[in-house]
C-alpha cells in the first residue's frame, strides 16, 4: 500500500488553516509573489508544462484551457471557479474549501493573473453556506494583505474576487449553466460553440476552473513544473483525492499520488474494507455518471489512463471526479441504478428534449422493474432509450450539454454490467435481493 | 465564392445564415419546432440535428446554431441524423395528451406532420403521463400546457420581438412549464403571434378556438387593413365567413407578424349593419332600390344642384380606407366630369401615435391602410386635395350643396357638429360598407364591399404598393367600389371602359407617374415600392 502523498490536503490539520497569518507561516501566498513576478504567459507556459489536467472529471490540460483566453481582448477577461461540487459521492471540494480556503483563492488569484481576467467569481454551491461565509472571509484578509484588490504587491494587477452562492441545482456545476446562473439567469447550459473563452460571462472569455485545479496551482508555481510532472503518472502527473463512500469502514478522503494504488487498495486498505461477512458487489469508480466495475475489475490502477474515458484504457467506463462508492452484496443494483436516476430526473434542466423526457421516463422504467412490474420488453426499450439519448462511452449525444451522457452512461453501465440481475427482478416479479438494504454498522 | 455542400449538393455560403435556412431555402427541408427565423435559437428541441463534417470533426450539430463554412459537408439523411429525428419524436410524444380530435392545431400541427414524417406508429412508453394544466393567460390567449413541447418560441417572442417579457420557464426537468410570471397578463398588443409560432396546440386564440378545422378553411393572401402598416396576411374563410387572419411572411414589411387589433378587426365584414342594398331617401326607412335606380339618382342630384347653385356646390370626400384604383376613378369623376368639383380626404390617426415594438414592429398611428395611396394616386390627377376642414366649413356655411362621401372605414365616427351639417346639405351620396351616422343622413346610399371581397391596391406608409385579396363574394347587392364608381362615371356619360381592376390599375399607371409600370402582376404576392421611390433608389 502506497503512502498517501499529500500536496494539496497537507495542511487540512494545521489549526486555524483559514486565518491568512497561519496560512502564510506556512509559505502561503509566495507562489503568488513569485507568479506576479513572471509574465502571465510565462505562468500559463509553467502550467502547462506540469501536465495539470482539469479535476472536474473532464481531466482536460488546465494550462491549454488558459492559453485559449485572449491576450488582448477589447472587453474584460473572468475567471470562474466551480466549486458547485454536487455529483453524488463527491466531496473532495468542500473540504478544500472547508480545510485550506487561502489556498484556493491563492490559486485563483494566480489563474487570474495568467489569463489577464480583470474579475474571479467563486461558485459556492448554496448547501455550503459555512464555507461561503469562510471564503468571504478569506477575500477580506487577503484585501487587506494586499493580494486582492488594485495594484496587487505593486505589480499594476488589478484583481476583483466575489462569491457567488449556488442556485440549488446540479446543473449549475456544468461550465455554461454555472455562467447562466451567475448572470442571473436559470442555469441552462448554453450551445457550444461559442466556447467560454470566447464568450463566456457576460458575453466575455472566461476561464472555468474546478477548485482541486486551482488548489494545485501555488504548489506548481512555488515548487515548478518539473516537480510536479515528477508524480503521478506520465500522462496524468500529480495527485488526486479519491472520496470513498459507501459499505465502507473507513470512508473518507484520500490523496493519492495518480497511477499508485490500484481500486482494491483504495477500498481495502485506504478505506478500510467492508463490513463484517459482506462481499464486494460494485464499485461506482467517479461520481454517479460512471459505469461500475465488478470485483474481478477493482485491480485496476487508478490512474485516467487506464480508463476508456478520458485516458482511452482498457476499462469501459470513465474515471470521473473520484467519487468512488462502494456497493456490498445487501444491495440491489436496479435500486441503486434507480436511485441514481431519482436524483438525474430531479436535477434535469429540462431545456432540451430526450434530457427532459427521457430521464423521467428511464426512471419510471426502472421503478417498474425493481418494484416487479417489469416486462420482457423493458430492458430492450430502456437500454434503447438511453442509447437514443448518448451512445454509451461514444461522441454521439443528443443534448445541448453533458448532462445526457451523465445520466445515459450509468443507465447502459448497470444493464450491462448486471443484467442477470435486471432480468431476475422482471422474471420474478419482485426484488430478489432479500436483504435489509439499509447501511448498518454492524456492533 | 465560398461554398459547402449539403447532401452532395454544393451550395454558395450566405454570410449571416444557418446552416438551416440556407438548406431551406435550396429546397433541402430540416425538421425544426424551436427555430424560428424571427427568433434566436436556443437549440433546445435536438430536432434539426445534421450530420457535420468540417475542420476534421465529424459528429452531429444543431443546424439552427451552425453557421456553414468553407469546405462544410452536411448530411441531413445518414442513420444518426435518422434516428435522432425518430428518437426526438418519440421523446415528445410520451407525454403528449393525444387529443389531436378536439385540438385546434389539428391539421397545421408540427407535431402530427413530423410524426408522419420522421416519427412511428406505435408507442413504448408504459408509464404515467406528466400531465400539465390548461391555463387562461391572457386576453386573446389560452395556453393547454399539457400539449406544449417547451420549444420556448412564445417566451423569446415576448422578450426579443414585443419586449414585454410576460412569458417565463418554470420548475425543472419534465416539470417545466411556460406561464405568466405573477401579476402579469399575456395582453401585449402582438400576444396573437405567439398562438401563430406555438407549432403545436398549447397557444390557443379564444376567439378561434373549436370554431372550425383549419382543414375546412380556405385562405386568401390579402394585407390588413387595420393601419398604415399595410401587414401582409392570410385570410382564412370557409362558407362565407371568416374565421381568423394570420401574418404572412413579408421581410420589408411585417416580416412575421402582425398586431392584435389587425388579427381581430375582421368582425366588421359579417356585422349585421352591412349595408346590403342600393337605398334611396332619408330617414329611418329609406326605399330600397336596383342599382340603375341609385345611379340614376346620383346623376340627377348633382346635376339639380350644379344647375340651381353652380358647380362650386359640389364637393368629395374620397377615402383612404379604400383602395389606389378607387381613389383614382374617384379623383377622375370629379375632376372630369364634376368640373373640379373639390375634394377632401378625411384623416384617421389614432392619438397613441406610432407604437414601436423592442424588435422593431410598428403599429402605425395613421388607421388608414391607404392614406398614402390615395393621397399620390389625386396628386398625379393633378387634384390638389382641398383640407376636410375647409370642406366641413363650406357645408357649414352652405357653400356646399352636395356631397359624395367614400368611406370604408368599419370604425367611422363622425362629430356632432358634422352630422348637423351633413343634415342642412341639399344632396347628401354615400358609399360605405356599415350603416352609421353618415349612411342614415344620406339621400343615396351605395353598398361597397369590405376587404376580402375586392381586389385592388393600397400603398402603404413606407409607398409599397400591394394588393388586396378576394376570398369572399360581397354581401346582398353589395358591389366593389371600384364598379359602383366605374358605373357613376358612366351614368354621367364619361367613358370608363374596365373590365376587371387591372384595367383601371392599368389607367391609373398610365397617368400617376409614381405608378409607372405597376399592375397586379408586378405587385405579385409581396409587393412592390412606388416606380418614383424605385428609380430614386436606383
Amino acid at each position: 500500500m502506497p503512502e498517501e502523498y499529500k500536496i494539496i490536503t497537507k495542511l487540512f490539520d494545521v489549526e486555524n488553516i483559514k486565518d491568512i497569518n497561519v496560512y502564510q507561516s506556512h509559505d502561503g501566498y509566495k507562489a503568488l509573489e513569485k507568479a506576479l513576478k513572471m509574465s502571465p504567459d510565462e505562468v500559463i507556459t509553467s502550467v502547462q508544462d506540469s501536465g495539470l489536467a482539469g479535476r472536474g472529471g473532464a481531466w482536460f490540460s488546465a494550462g491549454m484551457k488558459w492559453s485559449f483566453m485572449p491576450k488582448d481582448a477589447p472587453v474584460p477577461s473572468y475567471l470562474c471557479v466551480n466549486a458547485d461540487e454536487s455529483e453524488p459521492g463527491t466531496f473532495k471540494d468542500r473540504q478544500l474549501l472547508a480545510h485550506n480556503p487561502h489556498q484556493l483563492l491563492e490559486g485563483a488569484i494566480i489563474a487570474s493573473y495568467a489569463i489577464r481576467a480583470k474579475a474571479a467569481y467563486i461558485y459556492i454551491r448554496g448547501e455550503m453556506w459555512e464555507e461561503l461565509e469562510m471564503m468571504e472571509q478569506c477575500i477580506i484578509e487577503a484585501r487587506e494583505a494586499g493580494y486582492v484588490g488594485k495594484n496587487i504587491l505593486g505589480s499594476g494587477f488589478d484583481l476583483e474576487v466575489y462569491t457567488h452562492p449556488g442556485a440549488g441545482a446540479y446543473i449549475c456545476g456544468e461550465e455554461t449553466g454555472l455562467m447562466q446562473s451567475l448572470e442571473g439567469k436559470r442555469a441552462e447550459p448554453r450551445v457550444k460553440p461559442p466556447f467560454p473563452a470566447q464568450k463566456g460571462i457576460f458575453g466575455c472569455p472566461t476561464t472555468v476552473n474546478n477548485v482541486q485545479t486551482l488548489s494545485y496551482v501555488p504548489h506548481i508555481i512555488n515548487q515548478g513544473a518539473e516537480w510536479f510532472k515528477g508524480i503521478g503518472s506520465e500522462r496524468y502527473p500529480g495527485t488526486f483525492i479519491f472520496c470513498v463512500s459507501g459499505n465502507v469502514r473507513n470512508p473518507g478522503l484520500f490523496e493519492l499520488e495518480i497511477g499508485t494504488a490500484t481500486m482494491r487498495e483504495l477500498i481495502y486498505d485506504y478505506a478500510g474494507g467492508l463490513y463484517e461477512g459482506r462481499e464486494l458487489k460494485a464499485v461506482i469508480p467517479g461520481g454517479a455518471s460512471t459505469s461500475p466495475m465488478t470485483p474481478d475489475q477493482i485491480d485496476i490502477v487508478m490512474d485516467p489512463a487506464n480508463f476508456l474515458l478520458p485516458g482511452r484504457g482498457e476499462f469501459k467506463g470513465m474515471f470521473g471526479t473520484g467519487g468512488i462508492i462502494v456497493m456490498d452484496d445487501t444491495v440491489c443494483m436496479v435500486d441503486a441504478l434507480l436511485n441514481l436516476m431519482n436524483f438525474f430526473a430531479h436535477e434535469s434542466c429540462g431545456q432540451c428534449t430526450p434530457c427532459r423526457e427521457g430521464c423521467p421516463w428511464t426512471r419510471d422504467i426502472i421503478w417498474r422493474i425493481e418494484h416487479g412490474q417489469g416486462t420482457a420488453k423493458d430492458l430492450e426499450t430502456l437500454m434503447e432509450v438511453a442509447d437514443n439519448v448518448a451512445g454509451f462511452l461514444s461522441p454521439r449525444y443528443s443534448t445541448i450539454c453533458l448532462f445526457g451522457p451523465a445520466f445515459s452512461y450509468p443507465i447502459q453501465g448497470f444493464v450491462e454490467t448486471f443484467r442477470s440481475e435486471f432480468e431476475a427482478h422482471i422474471e420474478q416479479g419482485c426484488c430478489p435481493i432479500h436483504q435489509d438494504k439499509s447501511i448498518k454498522v454492524p456492533g | 465564392m465560398a461554398t459547402f455542400t449539403i447532401d452532395g449538393k454544393e451550395i454558395e455560403i450566405v454570410p449571416g445564415k444557418n446552416v438551416l435556412q440556407t438548406a431551406v431555402e435550396n429546397d433541402v427541408y430540416i425538421p425544426h419546432y424551436c427555430y424560428h427565423p424571427g427568433l434566436s435559437a436556443p437549440a433546445n428541441c435536438r430536432m434539426c440535428l445534421v450530420g457535420i463534417e468540417a475542420g476534421g470533426r465529424k459528429g452531429m450539430a444543431p443546424s439552427c446554431t451552425a453557421m456553414p463554412a468553407e469546405g462544410m459537408i452536411v448530411d441531413t439523411q445518414n442513420d444518426e441524423v435518422k434516428r435522432n429525428q425518430n428518437a426526438v419524436m418519440e421523446f415528445l410524444l410520451i407525454n403528449h395528451p393525444l387529443d389531436c380530435p378536439v385540438c385546434d392545431q389539428s391539421g397545421e400541427c408540427e407535431l402530427q406532420n413530423y410524426s408522419y414524417s420522421y416519427g412511428t406508429d406505435r408507442s413504448r412508453f408504459l408509464d404515467q403521463k406528466t400531465i400539465q394544466p390548461k391555463k387562461d393567460i391572457g386576453e386573446h390567449t389560452l395556453l393547454y400546457s399539457d400539449r406544449c413541447i417547451r420549444c420556448t418560441r412564445c417566451i423569446r417572442f415576448c422578450d426579443e420581438v414585443s419586449g414585454t417579457s410576460e412569458l417565463g420557464y418554470f420548475n425543472r426537468g419534465v416539470h417545466n412549464e411556460i406561464d405568466i410570471f405573477p401579476g402579469e397578463r399575456l395582453d401585449n398588443r402582438l400576444s396573437g403571434n405567439t398562438v401563430d409560432i406555438c407549432p403545436v396546440g398549447a397557444l390557443l386564440d379564444k376567439d378561434f378556438l373549436f370554431k372550425q378545422r383549419v382543414w375546412f378553411l380556405k385562405g386568401v393572401d390579402t394585407l390588413c387593413t387595420g393601419c398604415s402598416a399595410g401587414c401582409n396576411i392570410r385570410a382564412d374563410y370557409n362558407n362565407e365567413r371568416i374565421y381568423r387572419l394570420v401574418p404572412r411572411q413579408n421581410l420589408d414589411v411585417n416580416e412575421y407578424w402582425m398586431c392584435d387589433d389587425g388579427r381581430h378587426g375582421w368582425g366588421y365584414v359579417h356585422s349585421d349593419d352591412r349595408l346590403l342594398f342600393p337605398m334611396i331617401g332619408r330617414g329611418a326607412e329609406p326605399d330600397l332600390v336596383l342599382w340603375d335606380v341609385a345611379l340614376q339618382k346620383v346623376k340627377e342630384g348633382f346635376e339639380k344642384v350644379s344647375e340651381e347653385h353652380g358647380p362650386g356646390a359640389v364637393a368629395g370626400f374620397a377615402s383612404s380606407h379604400l383602395t389606389s384604383e378607387e381613389n383614382f376613378l374617384f379623383g377622375r369623376l370629379f375632376k372630369d366630369i364634376l368640373g373640379g368639383a373639390p375634394i377632401g380626404l378625411r384623416p384617421k390617426v389614432s392619438e397613441e401615435g406610432d407604437i414601436t415594438f423592442k424588435g422593431g414592429f410598428t403599429i402605425r398611428g395613421d388607421k388608414s391602410p391607404n392614406s398614402r395611396g390615395a393621397e399620390e394616386v389625386l396628386g398625379g390627377l393633378g387634384i390638389s386635395l382641398t383640407s376636410h376642414s375647409e370642406i366641413w366649413k363650406g357645408i357649414q356655411e352652405g357653400r356646399i350643396k352636395a356631397l359624395y362621401i367614400l368611406g370604408g372605414d368599419p370604425l367611422e365616427k363622425i362629430t356632432e357638429a358634422e352630422r348637423t351639417a351633413l343634415g342642412t346639405l341639399e344632396f347628401l351620396v354615400v358609399q360605405d360598407i356599415l350603416a352609421n351616422d353618415m349612411s342614415r343622413q344620406a339621400d343615396v346610399v351605395l353598398p361597397g364591399a369590405a376587404f376580402i371581397e375586392k381586389l385592388g391596391t393600397f400603398t402603404n406608409c413606407d409607398g409599397r404598393v400591394q394588393k388586396l385579396g378576394k376570398g369572399l363574394e360581397p354581401v346582398g347587392d353589395a358591389r366593389p367600389d371600384w364598379t359602383i364608381l366605374r358605373d357613376v362615371i358612366e351614368v354621367f356619360g364619361g367613358s370608363a371602359p374596365y373590365d376587371e381592376i387591372n384595367d383601371v390599375m392599368a389607367d391609373l399607371a398610365k397617368t400617376v407617374e409614381a405608378y409607372e409600370g405597376l399592375d397586379h402582376t408586378v405587385v405579385g404576392e409581396q409587393g412592390v415600392p412606388l416606380s418614383t421611390i424605385a428609380s430614386a433608389e436606383a
